[in-house]
């Protein structure tokens, strides 16, 4: 018996998270979002010929900073907003007057958005792939494990935002919320720097807090560790730890979002 | 501003049990994970921008974007350098008179080894900087103490990179006049593809001035088909003086 509700669990979330795949893909922000990444990336062209002999490191950079912006953006967007929508739409009593867990829903909510935040990802992929090809980019697997850290920070940023969308009443906060985490998130090792330095009093306590509370991004930004190192090794134990981190981090995050969400009336 | 709805702090207290048992979660993920993981890059208080460079590299290290931090000085890096100084002064006339070739270059640009350094704090694994900064210190500014300093600390960020033992080589043959050793130190790094242009400027002028003819032309041909477009014309006219075709 448990095993068939699981099961019925498991297919109420796909389905949920092909309907949000499909609905945020046929969103024309989300389109116009994907156009304008693919526009600016062409751009950076111009960027790139003004650093001279370093104009593919220019180009590398610059696309893969703006690809994770992008989909960052079109993530926390669509995590900020969805939900919340439903709820103001009143859509939401159709999904759930029907046998739908609410766990599912949310999970579903989650996957659909990963889903097609990735979309969107691998298209800008592919326009920034055929530039950097065109400019003579001889490949190195470490854009691989750039992708891959991107790809971890989006799932955070999408459990973060949708946990931030049951704990705020509009879009605009919970958009706010989920780009200062992500923010301060890339700060952690600053943070961590400073704590046994100097902080003391109220500063102390709410850094302590962030520390130990904000997801640590910098772990996951191997976008910024390109030629370190750490990267030089394949499959090294960071890649492992990352993975371990994101499942962790955001099934806490889920945990939370699903205790606020369980408690809801509608 | 953030606004909250009244009804979501109406919460039972298991949902505060499990709010609090998946903050522990996390609480006890970020201390594990502060233990195991350090970041390769220099602390912050090491990181000391120009009053200029503060806001832009702050604001792209608060999203994570180091690289693109140092890809951005390092092009304003190569505006300055490029830019004809305002106040040519006694600087431009001392290097001229110390080199006597106006095909090196010259002037002052006292802010080139500062903001070479700056660049290498915000991304330590950007090699071709310090190479471009000593290359431009050493054998067009006359400034060799300068070029020395920027290479040992980028040698001490990452050992593994022979490129700046070779250069310190060469700066020391340069500073004792020593041409051809100059060239000899130089000679594996000037074929590694990430040789900055300016480098290989250099040594084809070397070379041409020892009347080393062939390696001048091979050098100025590699220029020609470089991506940096500021040495094409120099090399055209190096290869018509060579009696070399231009390929």
């Amino acid at each position: 018996m448990p095993a068939y509700f699981l099961g019925h669990e498991l297919s109420t979330a796909f389905a949920l998270a092909r309907h949000t795949f499909q609905e945020h893909l046929r969103n024309r922000s989300f389109s116009v979002a994907v156009l304008f990444s693919g526009v600016l990336l062409y751009m950076s062209v111009l960027m790139g010929v003004l650093a001279v002999d370093q104009e593919v490191r220019v180009l590398l950079d610059f696309g893969l900073s703006f690809i994770e912006l992008m989909a960052f953006a079109m993530a926390a967007f669509g995590a900020a907003s969805g939900v919340l929508r439903e709820m103001e739409t009143k859509t939401i009593y159709l999904i759930l007057s029907r046998p739908v867990p609410r766990a599912a829903f949310l999970s579903g909510r989650c996957l659909g958005l990963i889903g097609s935040t990735g979309a969107a990802v691998l298209a800008m992929v592919l326009v920034h792939l055929s530039l950097l090809w065109l400019k003579g980019w001889p490949g190195q697997w470490s854009y691989a494990a750039a992708l891959y850290g991107i790809g971890l920070k989006l799932i955070i940023a999408v459990v973060v935002g949708i946990l931030f969308s049951l704990l705020s009443t509009s879009t605009l906060s919970a958009l706010t919320m989920t780009t200062i985490v992500w923010t301060l998130g890339h700060f952690i090792p600053e943070i961590e720097f400073l704590l046994p330095r100097g902080a003391g009093g109220p500063a102390a306590v709410f850094l302590q807090a962030g520390a130990y509370l904000l997801p640590n991004l910098q772990l996951l930004n191997f976008r910024d560790r390109l030629d370190a190192p750490p990267l030089a090794m394949p499959g090294g134990e960071l890649f492992w730890i990352a993975a371990g981190y994101t499942l962790f981090y955001s099934t806490a995050c889920f945990g939370l979002a699903y205790a606020l969400f369980r408690k809801r009336e509608f | 501003m953030p606004s909250f709805g009244r009804e979501n702090f109406n919460i039972p207290l298991r949902a505060v049990g499990f709010a609090a048992a998946g903050l522990c979660v996390i609480s006890l993920l970020n201390l594990a994970v502060f233990q195991r993981f350090h970041t390769p890059f220099p602390n912050p208080s090491q990181l000391r921008p120009s009053t200029a460079e503060a806001t832009q590299s702050t604001g792209l290290m608060a999203l994570g974007m180091r690289r693109l931090a140092a890809d951005l000085a390092f092009i304003q890096l190569l505006m300055y350098y490029g830019t004809p100084e305002a106040d040519e002064g006694a600087g431009r006339a001392e290097s001229k008179a110390e080199h006597q070739h106006e095909e090196y270059g010259g002037g002052h640009y006292s802010e080139l080894g500062p903001r070479a350094q700056r660049i290498m704090k915000l991304d330590p694994t950007f090699a071709y900087v310090p190479l471009y900064a000593a290359g431009a210190l050493a054998f067009n500014l006359g400034r060799a103490q300068e070029a020395l300093d920027i290479l040992s600390t980028a040698a001490r960020a990452d050992p593994r990179e022979w490129k700046f033992r070779a250069y310190m080589a060469a700066i020391g043959a340069q500073k004792r006049g020593d041409a051809p050793a100059v060239l000899r130190e130089l000679g594996q790094a000037l074929d590694d593809p990430d040789c900055p242009t300016l480098i290989k400027h250099i040594a084809a002028f070397l070379n041409r001035s020892l009347g080393r003819r062939e390696e001048a032309i091979r050098l100025y041909r590699e220029i020609l088909s470089s991506r940096d477009p500021s040495y094409y014309e120099t090399a055209r006219r190096a290869l018509r003086e060579l009696g070399a075709a231009i390929q």
